[in-house]
């Protein structure tokens, strides 16, 4: 089995997993028909351009199927994935402005391809044809075209991945469909430089580019599936990771607070009785409060700018300061305060290039 | 160490009267709000650059209160030291004349404001008095509430699309 058909039967599970998902979708939340096939479509092309393309050797038939269904998939999931985001299904489509001259450029391409018909040999695949301008062109625009719309996709889906103010879910699905969606396009680079070598200098590398090329598929799908994964299965883990990521840092938060309280003691305040009398205050406020004000009583005394020094910098001070035992009471008023910005990320990285230091 | 004990059924006290007045979350205006009403007359927040050690003050003047941050805080920092000054007004350690015979009004402390003020004003360094343990520990207090307000405030609670939420079903936890 070739490399080429083998990478395609790969593929056809993943796509079977998300359409079966999405049809049940549909019936357990009683969604509209106009919704679930927005998400359907660019499934189900797929799986027809993926068929189509298995038949060997190529025909004109075959061709078009594959690369109109291809187009329209990458289009329709497009259009689909900005809808969705901005939660606007609209009634018809087809009729967007993006989707109609989305499909004049994918049939523009459907007539570079007919151009070719009795020039039919797949190049992804190694098989034999003939070097004319009109083959070149025809593959060259078929997966130039794809690249703009995969670069359009990653586009839009990395903005979403980091609006701050959006759920960690729908950022980390946008994130899956962005890499996603790069992998698409840097499929679409690889057969445009494989088109550009054979044409100039022969098919040396042809065979294994096209390797390169259809090995990136299963990664396509693996980021596609985990893109379409239910909020549930995607928010435990990130749960779990978010979690132990706030923990780690509230580790070497608590790190560094105890080394700067032995530089400057005054500046803690227990609050443990506070605890006793059904009160909370937020563990992290304390200890970056704390931090930042023991931070100013050191620089107002050991830095002689209010510039905030680099974390491996500050660090090294402080290490010196606590090996020569040094304690401060308040800060020297005759100095400028120092200006902190971006705090929690400066300290945590202040905290670990301190703890290195100590453990050598 | 400071310990608190001395302080703390006073902090205790007060941060119940605010919750109670102002709900269990409210925006740093509102605290700033329930100051003026309670000392009966205006407070005026304004942020100036102050020395090392300095991050706040707040002291009474003639004719109105005064809270003064300094302005090269980061914003978390600033909404800390904002608490920590209001919290000195809820727990009456601000005279209404904080100078004594020397208190200007407002208007000629605009003109002739000078670091002496400052020095000589309550403000926000070290732990060492009780009056700035109890300050901070109520201000600490009050941070989470005027957070969650603020985040509340700025849309920064996050929600997904109400179409992917159909889709793929809603998160179960906070973001």
């Amino acid at each position: 089995m070739s490399v080429g058909t083998s990478a395609r039967l790969s593929i056809i599970p993943f796509f079977l997993v998300i359409l079966v998902y999405y049809l049940h979708g549909h019936a357990r939340a009683h969604r509209t028909w106009r919704a679930t096939a927005v998400l359907l479509l660019p499934v189900v092309l797929i799986l027809c351009a993926t068929a189509t393309a298995l038949v060997q050797p190529s025909t004109m038939l075959s061709v078009l199927a594959t690369t109109a269904a291809t187009h329209q998939a990458v289009l329709l999931t497009y259009v689909g994935i900005e809808h969705f985001n901005t939660n606007t299904v609209p009634r018809h489509i087809f009729w967007t402005i993006r989707y109609r001259s989305g499909t004049m450029l994918t049939i523009g391409v459907l007539i570079m391809e007919w151009l070719r018909r009795d020039n039919l040999g797949s190049f992804i695949d190694n098989a034999s044809f003939e070097p004319t301008w009109r083959y070149y062109a025809s593959y060259a625009s078929n997966y130039g075209l794809l690249l703009v719309f995969s670069g359009q996709i990653v586009h839009l889906t990395w903005r979403e991945a980091r609006r701050a103010d959006a759920a960690r879910t729908y950022r980390l699905r946008n994130v899956f469909a962005s890499w996603a969606f790069v992998f698409v396009a840097l499929s679409a680079v690889v057969v445009e430089l494989n088109l550009l070598l054979t044409a100039t200098i022969g098919d040396a590398y042809r065979a294994d580019l096209n390797a390169v090329y259809h090995g990136l598929k299963p990664i396509v799908c693996v980021l596609l599936l985990l893109s379409s994964l239910p909020t549930l299965l995607l928010e435990r883990p990130l749960h779990y990771y978010l979690q132990r990521r706030q923990q780690q840092d509230e580790q070497v938060l608590a790190y560094l607070h105890g080394k700067m309280m032995r530089i400057v003691p005054t500046l803690h305040l227990d609050v443990d009785g506070l605890a006793d009398a059904g009160l909370a205050v937020d563990r992290d406020d304390q200890l970056i409060n704390e931090i930042s004000d023991a931070r100013e009583v050191v620089y107002s005394h050991h830095v002689p700018h209010p510039e905030l020094l680099a974390p491996h910098a500050e660090a090294e001070l402080l290490h010196r300061l606590l090996q020569e035992h040094v304690v401060l009471e308040q800060a020297d008023a005759e100095r400028p305060a120092v200006e902190q910005v971006n705090l929690l990320h400066h300290t945590i990285d202040v905290a670990r290039q301190l703890r290195k230091r100590e453990r050598r | 160490m400071m310990h608190d004990h001395e302080v703390l059924p006073q902090v205790h006290h007060i941060f119940n009267l605010v919750r109670t007045e102002l709900g269990p979350t409210f925006g740093r205006d509102r605290l700033f709000w329930l100051v003026a009403r309670s000392r009966g007359r205006p407070l005026m927040y304004e942020q100036r650059p102050l020395r090392a050690g300095y991050h706040g003050c707040c002291f009474g003047l003639l004719d109105v209160d005064v809270i003064c941050v300094r302005s090269n805080l980061a914003p978390e920092r600033a909404r800390f030291v904002d608490l920590h000054e209001a919290s000195h007004f809820f727990l009456q350690h601000v005279p209404r004349h904080s100078f004594g015979e020397d208190t200007p009004s407002y208007a000629a402390y605009c003109q002739h404001a000078d670091a002496g003020i400052f020095a000589r004003a309550l403000h926000r360094s070290v732990y060492d008095r009780p009056t700035e343990r109890a300050a901070e520990l109520l201000g600490r207090l009050f941070a989470p509430m005027v957070r969650h307000y603020d985040r509340v405030r700025d849309g920064h609670v996050a929600t997904l699309p109400p179409s992917l939420v159909d889709l793929y079903g809603d998160e179960q936890g906070d973001p």
